[in-house]
């Protein structure tokens, strides 16, 4: 057992109304510089849909992620030999058309423009050109268009749908749709990584953060197709990668990252779990549909004491031990087995999990007044407007069971609050309902207090950084970084 | 070829300075005539005698009577630069010569080149020595051959000179890609450098700016040389010269045609393995839910 502490996400997609404020938050921190226009180190998308890059989910084209190679795992974009045929030009990276061509609007005619019959208007402007354009294309261009043509059926997640299914999800008044904000997954066996030339990449050992050391990059732009999430960018000015970095000077100063901290559906969990190194290759080599479940494996309960010692002896700090303990990540994976990892059969074990979203109840119009299809109070899972199918997809690597179980659970803690607080389901129908969710009443008020009533404190569970220890480690002087927060570029990035 | 070594000579610089200091004035003369012998040993000899003949160059026994000192040194230090002025006497070396010009030999300035006229001038007061001259062995067959191998590298030069292929081309020789294209054509060599013992001379001591700082370290044995030049005679009077002739440039033409052919094959190449490399999905996404 090799004992590790990783800082892990959960994104709780009940809650989540598309408001991109997680975005507008990262945009305006991390990617408001010459070279960054186009990346969204944090995007939402609307589900079904394409996403940002389009169609990301579709390895076909961007060979993202790892693959089982005769029960070996292998790097789907590159290997030596793959190294050396692509070496001044990779072919699965996304072009501009896969994101879309940066623009900024003409600001300044709103103030200079001669007086006219007609408001100004501020034309958009490409950021590539510096012509004016018709914006065809944007990171979140499948916003709500959850029953488009274009966007909505070419969603990479249809494709295993029966014609049947599929034709339902797009039928008027059983239309539905959902988001799912993404940023880097943090992985637990990282693609980017494996594919750096450089040695850039690394996932830091003290809370599992995947960072880019820009000194080293050189360009080589090889985690940019392998990430099977696209969340590496290639920064055109400086000639080098960037990613998501957890807002890590946040974090280090127990702040949480910048996107989860404005969240205004405060959908965002955040907390550290402990989980063992030995299990990652295995757990990362087992058939897909045993994928999703098994990457719970990987954490380990901080409560056994056997757990606990491995971790001191890793040299783990009682306070990050006691901080897994309380980590609201821990709760929803682990302990309520809700949260599932986006996308599984990429074999990153990504370190960010989802809890899948319930569906609208069904209701349709008869010639009047639109009255509910079902007499259930909430809708049964199996009769969801989004096919569990679909959801499966997602986030169960095809396996419709765990993505049940998570939508269950959920399912029966409502039922649960409607009889403790409204009242109009009788005690037997709720209990019930908790039984077939392998649920009791204890557990169930535990899910709604941290999923509904949870503050900032409950919500983001940040074990200290630990730097001056870090610093010891490494030089053995802690005035070093005196009057520092750990972050900043000690050399400029731009390139000569 | 150093058969003129009534002078010492001082090539050891450690052996020159002591002398230097205890002699005075009179040694600064001979310790000028030692490095002026030295700088002559290593590189005009390749080209010319004195009062050995003519080789490349012409023999430079008597030379400071045919023209003006002043004229002799400016010529030393920049042949180019008075070959260029259209000056007439040049122009006769340079006929001469068969229109080989005098390279602008690196270290040989005004001092340098007086230095080597006054050697020359009281060398040229020995009467030309009129020995037996020596018969030069003919060349064989095996001369031939191995002069062929020691060219295009299957076999190596003792002292690790390059081989010549690698910057030469002689036509006919080298297979489909012949010679390099750095240095000048070798076919005709034997004839351009005035034959058997001007050639001889000039491989013993090669003093083009190129060859030079190469072969100053890993100078040829005088065995390979004598297979070089047997070689070299071979392409101008050998019974295989006329074939020669018909394939002449035939080399460096295919040479330039292959390339051609060779680098559309590769970008084919390139363009069949990245012939994904700019299809976009979002636009055909978007044309298809047109339809």
């Amino acid at each position: 057992m090799d004992v590790r502490s990783q800082i892990s996400m959960t994104f709780h997609l009940d809650k989540c109304i598309g408001c991109h404020t997680c975005s507008v938050a990262c945009k305006n921190i991390w990617t408001d510089r010459k070279g960054t226009e186009y990346m969204w180190w944090n995007n939402v998308e609307t589900k079904p849909g394409t996403g940002f890059p389009s169609r990301w989910e579709d390895q076909d084209k961007y060979q993202g992620g790892w693959e089982l190679d005769k029960g070996k795992l292998r790097l789907r974009s590159t290997g030596r030999k793959r190294v050396v045929a692509n070496i001044f030009h990779n072919p699965n990276m996304p072009t501009m058309d896969d994101y879309y061509e940066p623009w900024t609007y003409e600001y300044s005619t709103l103030f200079d423009a001669p007086e006219g019959h007609d408001q100004p208007t501020a034309r958009p402007i490409s950021m590539v050109t510096g012509d004016y354009i018709d914006v065809k294309a944007g990171p979140n261009f499948d916003d709500d268009l959850g029953g488009s043509r274009v966007y909505a059926e070419n969603d990479v997640n249809l494709e295993g749908l029966p014609e049947e299914t599929r034709q339902q999800m797009f039928e008027i008044q059983r239309l539905a749709f959902f988001y799912v904000p993404r940023m880097c997954n943090h992985c637990a066996n990282p693609a980017c990584v494996a594919s750096c030339p450089s040695g850039a990449l690394y996932k830091r050992g003290e809370d599992g953060i995947v960072l880019l050391n820009q000194e080293r990059c050189r360009g080589w732009r090889s985690c940019v197709p392998a990430c099977p999430y696209k969340k590496v960018y290639f920064n055109w000015s400086t000639g080098k990668s960037e990613k998501c970095i957890l807002c890590y000077p946040r974090v280090e100063t127990q702040q949480p990252p910048a996107c989860h901290h404005s969240c205004v559906g405060r959908i965002r969990f955040l907390g550290n779990v402990l989980y063992d190194a030995d299990k990652i290759e295995g757990l990362a080599s087992l058939p897909d549909d045993r994928l999703a479940e098994a990457q719970r494996d990987l954490i380990l309960d901080p409560n056994d004491p056997e757990v606990i010692a491995g971790a001191k002896k890793n040299g783990i700090a009682d306070s990050v031990i006691t901080s897994a303990q309380e980590s609201p990540t821990y709760r929803f994976v682990k302990e309520w087995k809700m949260g599932l990892p986006l996308h599984a059969e990429f074999r990153t074990l990504p370190m960010l999990f989802y809890v899948p979203p319930l569906s609208p109840v069904l209701s349709a119009a008869h010639h009047g007044p639109t009255s509910l299809e079902s007499d259930e109070l909430f809708h049964e899972i199996e009769d969801a407007r989004v096919p569990l199918q679909f959801m499966a997809s997602l986030f169960g690597a095809g396996n419709t069971e765990p993505v049940r179980y998570a939508l269950r659970k959920q399912y029966a803690v409502r039922m649960w609050r409607r009889y403790k607080t409204v009242g109009d389901v009788d005690e037997e129908t709720a209990m019930r309902a908790l039984r077939e969710a392998d649920c009791n009443p204890d557990e169930a008020e535990d899910i709604y207090r941290l999923t509904s009533l949870a503050n900032h404190q409950k919500r983001f569970v940040i074990p200290p950084a630990q730097r001056e220890m870090a610093i010891e480690m490494m030089s053995g002087d802690t005035h070093e970084h005196k009057g520092s927060t750990g972050f900043g570029f000690r050399q400029d990035t731009i390139r000569v | 070829m150093r058969g003129y070594g009534e002078i010492p000579v001082f090539t050891n610089t450690s052996l020159i300075v002591p002398i230097l200091l205890l002699a005075g004035a009179s040694s600064a003369m001979a310790q000028d005539a030692a490095e002026a012998q030295a700088f002559f040993d290593s590189n005009c000899v390749a080209c010319h005698t004195i009062g050995g003949g003519r080789l490349v160059g012409p023999d430079l026994h008597g030379v400071n009577t045919r023209q003006t000192r002043e004229w002799l040194i400016d010529f030393m230090v920049d042949p180019a630069k008075v070959l260029a002025s259209g000056d007439a006497y040049a122009q006769e070396i340079l006929a001469a010569s068969n229109q080989v010009p005098m390279p602008q030999l690196p270290g040989l300035d005004a001092a340098m080149a007086g230095a080597l006229l006054d050697l020359i001038a009281e060398k040229s007061g020995t009467p030309i020595a009129a020995g037996p001259v020596e018969e030069a062995v003919p060349f064989t067959a095996a001369d031939v051959f191995l002069g062929e191998e020691l060219f295009v590298g299957s076999q190596a030069f003792m002292h690790g000179s390059p081989a010549c292929i690698s910057c030469h081309n002689v036509d006919g020789v080298g297979g489909f890609f012949g010679g390099g294209n750095l240095g000048p054509d070798l076919t005709e060599v034997f004839t351009t450098l005035n034959g058997r013992r001007p050639l001889t001379a000039w491989l013993g001591s090669p003093a083009s700016d190129t060859m030079k700082p190469i072969f100053a370290d890993a100078k040829m044995t005088d065995g390979e040389i004598n297979a070089l030049v047997a070689f070299f005679d071979a392409q101008v009077n050998g019974e295989s010269a006329a074939d020669r002739a018909a394939v002449a440039g035939t080399a460096s033409a295919s040479f330039f045609y292959s390339g051609l052919a060779f680098a559309v094959l590769i970008l084919l190449v390139f363009a069949f393995l990245w012939r994904n490399r700019y299809t976009a999905t979002r636009t055909p996404m978007v044309e298809a839910s047109k339809r």
